[in-house]
């Protein structure tokens, strides 16, 4: 693979942009937490280790924490806390659904090889013996090229019109009058006669496309379907342990994300807790920015000072943060338990190839040491 | 060495309740030393010395307990110790949370009883983060393809006793739990009700054939825990036949029946809703196979969270706040519906009532067992409030007055006088305990047992003496000092892993990969993840 990882790397960190030691830069980024009135965690791409020992560590420096804003996960636990939710996993799916709801594009690289490998798979639970239905809704489709084992039949529907869509379907499913919807009024049944036929159906998304309003709309939708038949859903789950992380905190804090500790113990609220808020609006002074799957950047990065904790990249560009450690990435540089898209269940993965490039958890580790001794202790 | 000096030493596995000395040493209990000076001693003269008390059933961990904290963010405060002024915690339900406040009560053992195979790991990281208390969990079986197949194909008792041993030892499980049996795979079939001869379409096999055949592969494997089992029809009006049925039936081997307070509805009165706990308590008292728990309803805010998702779809209409989560998981399914358990009620006030005639008319306190089924009849931190009321009859004589007439006129809750002793409590939430899981390390105050160990003040208000330990010792370590939680240690995780043909493994491999198309140890607790874990501690089975 190109750029991969090779054998024998060594810790690599950076100040200012100039390569450093890890010492180092543990030493300058523990000077910057000590100083900071109000430091915020985000991005938090990294294993459940690294977010417990993050949340050990927000509540030593009484940090505010949110990684959810805007993301795909963010979205779908925002709607299933508000109007709850039929959920179930990528296995029952692949092995039980007999009819696919399938909305939106084909976006995002998990969601794809995920829908591959539903769509190539015979779902041998299935109570009825016969090739698996699906219903495809999105723009500009290629799901005929799909395999002959499947009944397919889409509907070219643009992204924003989906919502509407969906609530068009669930007053035709109550057999009452829609007087504006994006396909006419025989489609629209037609697309509600296979979702009533369904013995066991799934419906697939990937949030970012579909937007909250959508999904609330098919929530419901799914819902009524019940009455009647069996229906789930399965969001596409996004990367970066974005889901994992969320469960994580919940049971660690009690909330997923927006949580704050400055007052000692955690607080919750989606609104005050926004990273990018918290960020452009000054109230917190210091960034911790984590992401040890992927090399990226939120775009809030230059309203304040950013220690960052990140995968390495191929090509090192001009790198926004003050202070930059290179962190392993979970299961291939080291041992890790995480979400996994193929099951939907935490599982634990060995290192492909072990590096001695530490793990967040072990950076996130030796913060804590020094700030919980008590003669440095900030509080 | 440390020494608990002049306490009542309450510790019904050695039939003791008189005052004495307590020795510690290395984290046991040891016998006086001779000559030996203690090097910390606590003068607990006039206080109540018990051996930590054992949860045997309370979800305070998982993939479904950690949906029900997603849902119900606003939610937290309910979990607070009650009542709402004691300031013991700003939140009540995180699992760091969890352990401290069951430390402060005194409780040094818990039991998680609903876990699904597939989430055990999820489980087992979350108990990981759950301090002070040693924990468990027991693993849900019933509503595989892979058993019902085997029970279809009749391979017969040796494969599915493999089956289970493989099924405990890759989640790390005590025990094993069915859950309406066969109910969560027949709801993906869309049934709606699921009752003991009903059966699972497609596989032929009835409820009461998949709770046969764990009920025995679990006592072939000698797992010291008998199959614990939540019966079918959970919640609905006259479902005491349900219950009476199940007892009847399994009356071979030991068998465990969950939460029995939600089994024990007649269908007098004008709403066709009453207690028949009476009934039931007369039938547990002569079927000497039978240990339960009761599942008591205390009033208030809470959520049920629970793997019978047949039943939690039909509970969705009743949600408070309306908002429900309903997951078709892997073989098995959850459900968490918030729900507002009120004195006004008519239905509630049958519940609570029900709840206490078990505890007070099932003559055995080896036999019933203390629990809310936490958090579905109500959250642990009402506990205190509960052993109260076993104790006192003038306190439920008090609380009867603020409930429905007519719903007391459905229970025989007003005539019961009986009362509680402390000797009793410590043989419901310590020795029968233990005895029931297996573990004879612990739930007494002999020697050599685990030094984990509540002292109360022995005051007139036993809710306030249970809500708030004088000292707790955990591993002999003191970890509570009155009610506050000084030194927060990490507990272990008990299981059991009793020997089976590794020939059924094989054969799992082969089936996961045609089924879902990925190695079976996603779904595993495998044995290089112990870094991220609790210990873990086994559990011996019988050979």
């Amino acid at each position: 693979m190109p750029g991969r990882r090779g054998e024998g790397r060594h810790p690599r960190a950076w100040i200012e942009g100039v390569a450093c030691s890890l010492d180092a830069a543990i030493e300058a980024a523990l000077g910057r937490l000590r100083e900071s009135r109000h430091p915020l965690f985000a991005g938090l791409g990294c294993d459940v280790e690294g977010a417990r020992k993050l949340v050990r560590l927000a509540k030593l420096v009484g940090a505010s924490i949110d990684h959810l804003s805007g993301t795909a996960t963010g979205i779908e636990l925002a709607v299933a806390r508000d109007m709850g939710a039929f959920l179930t996993t990528p296995g029952e799916a692949a092995a039980r659904a007999d009819t696919l709801f399938i909305l939106g594009p084909e976006t995002g690289e998990a969601g794809t090889e995920y829908l591959d490998r539903v769509l190539e798979t015979t779902p041998k639970l299935a109570a009825r013996d016969a090739p698996r239905g699906v219903v495809w809704v999105g723009p500009a489709l290629k799901a005929k090229a799909r395999s002959n084992r499947l009944d397919i039949t889409s509907f070219q529907v643009p992204t924003p019109q989906i919502a509407t869509l969906l609530a068009a379907l669930r007053a035709r499913l109550a057999d009452r009058p829609v007087a504006k919807a994006p396909l006419s009024a025989p489609r629209l049944d037609a697309i509600v006669e296979k979702l009533r036929q369904a013995k066991f159906g799934v419906a697939i998304w990937s949030s970012p496309a579909l937007g909250p309003l959508a999904i609330e709309a098919l929530a419901g939708l799914v819902r009524d379907l019940n009455e009647t038949t069996r229906f789930s859903c399965l969001p596409v789950i996004g990367a970066d342990n974005a889901a994992g992380v969320a469960m994580t905190l919940t049971w660690l804090t009690g909330f997923p994300s927006h949580i704050d500790f400055a007052r000692g113990e955690a607080e919750h609220d989606t609104w005050r807790f926004d990273a990018a808020r918290l960020a452009r609006s000054g109230e917190a002074d210091l960034a911790l920015w984590i992401s040890a799957y992927r090399h990226h950047w939120p775009d809030w990065a230059g309203d304040m000072p950013l220690i960052a904790l990140t995968a390495r990249a191929d090509q090192m560009k001009r790198s926004p943060a003050v202070i930059e450690i290179e962190v392993g990435t979970p299961g291939a540089d080291h041992d890790t338990v995480d979400f996994s898209p193929a099951s939907g269940l935490f599982a634990f993965r060995a290192a492909t190839a072990r590096q001695a490039i530490p793990s967040v958890a072990e950076v996130i580790d030796r913060f804590c040491t020094e700030l919980a001794e008590p003669a440095r202790s900030l509080r | 060495m440390i020494r608990l000096a002049g306490g009542r030493v309450i510790d019904p596995a050695h039939g003791r309740d008189d005052v004495a000395d307590l020795w510690i040493d290395h984290g046991r209990i040891v016998p006086p030393p001779a000559g030996r000076r203690a090097d910390q001693s606590f003068d607990v003269a006039g206080k109540i010395v018990m051996a930590g008390a054992i949860d045997i059933h309370s979800h305070i961990a998982g993939a479904n307990v950690n949906t029900a904290r997603l849902l119900l963010p606003e939610h937290h405060r309910a979990h607070l110790a009650r009542p709402p002024a004691t300031p013991l915690t700003e939140l009540g339900w995180s699992t760091t949370e969890t352990g401290r406040l069951y430390g402060a009560m005194g409780f040094t053992t818990v039991v998680e009883p609903a876990i699904a195979p597939h989430t055990a790991l999820h489980a087992h990281l979350e108990l990981a983060d759950t301090p002070i208390i040693d924990k468990a969990i027991l693993t849900v079986l019933g509503n595989e393809d892979f058993l019902l197949s085997l029970m279809r194909e009749k391979e017969g008792a040796g494969p599915i006793r493999d089956y289970v041993g493989s099924m405990l030892a890759s989640s790390r499980a005590l025990g094993v739990k069915v859950i309406n049996a066969g109910a969560a795979m027949a709801f993906k079939h869309n049934v709606r009700s699921f009752g003991l001869d009903d059966v699972v379409p497609t596989y032929g096999v009835s409820s009461r054939a998949i709770v046969s055949a764990l009920q025995r592969a679990v006592h072939e494997l000698g797992v010291p825990h008998p199959l614990h089992v939540h019966c079918n029809n959970l919640g609905l009006a006259g479902n005491v036949e349900t219950a009476l049925q199940t007892i009847a039936a399994f009356d071979s081997l030991p068998i465990h029946l969950a939460h029995l307070q939600f089994y024990s509805y007649g269908t007098e009165g004008k709403r066709g809703f009453s207690s028949a706990a009476a009934r039931l308590a007369e039938a547990v008292n002569k079927a000497t196979h039978v240990s339960i728990d009761v599942g008591q309803v205390m009033f208030g805010q809470t959520v049920t969270v629970s793997s019978d998702v047949l039943r939690q779809f039909a509970a969705t209409r009743f949600a408070h706040p309306k908002k429900s989560i309903i997951i078709d998981g892997d073989s098995n399914g959850g459900g968490i519906v918030p729900i507002a358990y009120r004195k006004s009620s008519y239905t509630n006030a049958v519940q609570w009532a029900a709840g206490l005639e078990l505890f007070l008319l099932i003559e055995d306190p080896r036999r019933v067992f203390f629990t809310t089924d936490h958090p579905n009849g109500a959250p642990f931190t009402s506990y205190p409030e509960l052993f109260a009321l076993l104790m006192d009859r003038n306190l439920r004589a008090a609380w009867l007055e603020d409930l429905p007439k007519s719903a007391l006129d459905m229970t025989t809750l007003p005539a019961i006088t009986r009362e509680y002793t402390l000797f009793e409590i410590a043989t419901m939430t310590r020795a029968a305990a233990a005895k029931l899981l297996g573990l004879s390390d612990r739930g007494h105050l002999g020697e050599g047992a685990l030094a984990d160990i509540a002292v109360y003040h022995d005051l007139k208000d036993r809710a306030a003496m249970f809500r708030a330990a004088h000292l707790v010792f955990k591993n002999g370590e003191n970890v509570v000092r009155d009610g506050k939680v000084v030194r927060e240690i990490d507990g272990k995780t008990l299981n059991v892993a009793p020997p089976y043909d590794r020939g059924i493994d094989r054969r799992l491999d082969g089936y996961y990969e045609g089924l879902y198309g990925v190695p079976r140890r996603l779904f595993t607790v495998p044995p290089e993840a112990r870094g991220f874990l609790s210990a873990f501690q086994d559990v011996p089975c019988a050979a």
